[in-house]
């Protein structure tokens, strides 16, 4: 069994658990409802697990394969990160039991490991320099935040969703189903919070690489990246996130949206036009 | 099953007529009124009262004014014992709306009113503090769910007098109830940021969405109630059937012994072992003949699920009893004259005395043989 077939595989887990977890919002009646869509919930986090099993398997076959970090190929590193938001995910609902959560988190997941199947076929970096230590270390820890600014992001959706609906004058029971407004802004802050600190060693780490000379370019080719300058764009944007919740006691509906905003413009990061970070 | 299931009550899916069966039960068994049946139906009656509360969403929803709020304050807050609750109007609506949050874990109640008196006869009732009622604006700046109920002809909360409540605040979540007629807060003061208000008719009718919603939960109840009542019945008739079947038995062995009797007279020459042969055929006949009319009758037992008859159009067990000429009890007809009960246990204690129990077969004292010859020996080859 190939690497794309278990990610393919993979993939159907978690787009299971999707379906699983999104139950929780299909039926509108008072929670605990012998609905089918409320018992499908149980089954979500079996699904979840499986995926991130599978996904172990087929990361762990690609390396193997290739003799090279998953990170040398475009596929690699899609599918490393659907597997971080995965994990995140899976560490939050463990933690908080929030399944409310699972269905926008978990379907940024099955997303980007979309496209990471669209991508099995792309070039593999020839360069054994992205093989470094320092350089997986900078990508994980960018995968990691990745992860949990996805987790944030479901959130902030939730909590605007629930915000209208407590809102509303016409009382639509689904409000029940979702989490309290104070626990998804919690939860979305505290997701942030852990995230930022990753992304700053993600950057900090790629920094260091691109000092460390044995580089075609130059450190300041590497700086001056359209990449590099849109991620410290994405931390700024997060990092008035935090300022303003900390500091200026932000809450409520507008610092949801700097949440929603944010996680499109780390997700966009892969599209941007490099001269220094590509596989070729 | 459905008065358990409260599918009868007024307030569709309210759990108290659960605890009242129960309670029911437990006092007819403190008065020793309650029998074997009886205490079947009622035990059969609570399961599925608790299946309808498990399985279904019937006992769910908001029920009244103050569940609601509980319901609204629960999607606001993570934890309800860290909120704290501000009354603005000692009345009647408020105390229970304040009731029912500080059931839902509320620690914290300040009241407010235009009498310090009622606001301090309020907050001793829920181990709160009174304030003047000049002061409540300001403390809102503490406290996180508001519960207006003033006679105020005007309103008595507007918007720019939330403006520097909310600075104070920082950004945490207001729940304004009113709860007044006429309104006492400003409807605009919704539009605000991490205020939610809602008033008596947004309640009312968010209570009268989830009894709708109830209804349609009640189809599944009603259906559980229906599996219930099978389930019961059938139990019921399993009861009713094993005392006839005894009856058949112990009927069947009268008549062979007596046939047996008949044959020692006649044919007294006979060797042990030959009666002993003849006695195992005999019984053996005996269970052939009785064999498809038992069957027939433990399925109709298993089968039958409260209707008064087969699907043939024929009551099978009552036919069974008219043809055997076995009495309501069980027993021949001869004792059903004595006066016993047709219910089971409970009815033990009849106006002729407490009849005691038999084990299939067994034949009672007063029964009187059948005579001699009523069944031909012939019959029996």
């Amino acid at each position: 069994m190939s690497s794309a077939t278990l990610t393919i595989l993979a993939f159907a887990l978690y787009l299971g658990a999707v379906v699983c977890y999104g139950a929780l919002l299909w039926r509108y009646g008072p929670p605990g409802s012998a609905s089918p869509g409320a018992g499908l919930v149980r089954f979500g986090r079996p699904l979840l697990f499986g995926g991130i099993a599978v996904q172990v398997a087929a990361i762990g076959m690609l390396c193997v394969s290739r003799h090279s970090s998953p990170f040398a190929s475009d596929y690699g590193t899609l599918a490393v990160t659907a597997w971080a938001i995965a994990l995140a995910f899976a560490a939050l609902d463990i933690r908080y039991r929030i399944p409310a959560v699972g269905g926008p988190a978990l379907l940024v997941a099955c997303l980007v490991l979309c496209w990471a199947v669209t991508r099995v076929n792309a070039p593999v970096a020839e360069s054994r320099i992205i093989d470094s230590q320092v350089v997986s270390l900078h990508v994980l820890l960018y995968l990691s935040s990745l992860g949990l600014f996805v987790v944030a992001f479901g959130c902030a959706a939730l909590y605007l969703v629930q915000n209208r609906l407590l809102k509303a004058h016409r009382m639509n029971s689904l409000f029940r189903r979702l989490p309290p407004l104070e626990t998804l802004d919690t939860l979305a802050f505290q997701s942030a919070a852990c995230a930022l600190p990753l992304l700053t060693a993600g950057i900090a780490a790629g920094v260091v690489r691109a000092f460390g000379g044995g580089l075609a370019l130059p450190p300041s080719a590497w700086i001056l990246d359209g990449r590099t300058l849109w991620v410290i764009g994405v931390w700024l944007v997060y990092l008035f996130y935090l300022l303003a919740r900390v500091l200026a006691g932000w809450r409520g509906v507008r610092l949801q949206y700097i949440l929603l905003v944010g996680l499109p413009c780390a997700i966009v990061l892969y599209a941007i036009p490099t001269r220094t970070h590509h596989f070729h | 099953m459905r008065v358990a299931s409260s599918l009868d009550s007024l307030v569709l899916g309210e759990a108290q007529i659960l605890g009242q069966v129960r309670s029911a039960l437990m006092a007819a068994h403190e008065a020793g009124t309650a029998g074997g049946i009886l205490t079947g139906l009622f035990q059969n009656a609570i399961l599925c009262g608790r299946r309808v509360q498990t399985e279904t969403a019937l006992g769910r929803g908001a029920f009244s004014i103050g569940r609601a709020a509980v319901d609204l304050a629960r999607s606001i807050f993570t934890d309800l014992s860290h909120a704290s609750a501000l009354v603005v109007g000692a009345g009647e609506m408020s105390e229970i709306t304040v009731r029912h949050l500080v059931e839902s874990g509320v620690r914290v109640v300040i009241v407010a009113n235009r009498t310090f008196e009622k606001a301090e006869a309020m907050a001793e009732r829920f181990g709160g503090t009174a304030i003047q009622y000049d002061r409540f604006v300001e403390q809102m700046a503490t406290a996180d769910i508001v519960i207006a109920s003033t006679a105020a002809p005007h309103y008595i909360l507007r918007r720019e007098m939330l403006a520097p409540v909310l600075r104070k605040r920082r950004g945490r979540p207001l729940f304004l109830i009113d709860i007044a007629v006429p309104r006492d807060i400003d409807p605009d003061v919704d539009r605000l940021e991490n205020v939610f208000l809602k008033n008596i008719d947004d309640l009312q009718e968010f209570v009268a969405s989830d009894a709708g919603e109830r209804v349609a939960e009640s189809r599944q109840a009603a259906w559980i109630a229906e599996e219930e009542t099978a389930k019961f019945f059938a139990w019921y008739r399993a009861r009713e059937v094993a005392p006839v079947l005894g009856e058949i038995r112990r009927k069947l062995e009268e008549i062979r012994r007596s046939d047996m009797d008949i044959l020692r007279s006649k044919l007294g020459h006979l060797s042990d072992r030959e009666w002993e042969a003849i006695e195992s055929t005999t019984r053996a006949m005996m269970n052939h003949v009785a064999r498809e009319p038992v069957l027939r009758l433990k399925r109709e037992a298993g089968e039958r699920t409260g209707a008064a008859s087969t699907p043939a159009g024929y009551d099978l067990v009552a036919a069974a009893r008219e043809i055997f000429g076995i009495g309501p009890d069980g027993a021949s007809e001869a004792d059903s004259a004595h006066g016993a009960d047709t219910i089971g246990p409970e009815a033990t204690d009849t106006p002729s005395g407490p009849t005691t129990a038999r084990a299939p077969g067994e034949i009672p004292a007063d029964v009187e043989a059948p005579a001699l010859g009523q069944v031909p020996l012939e019959g029996t080859r």
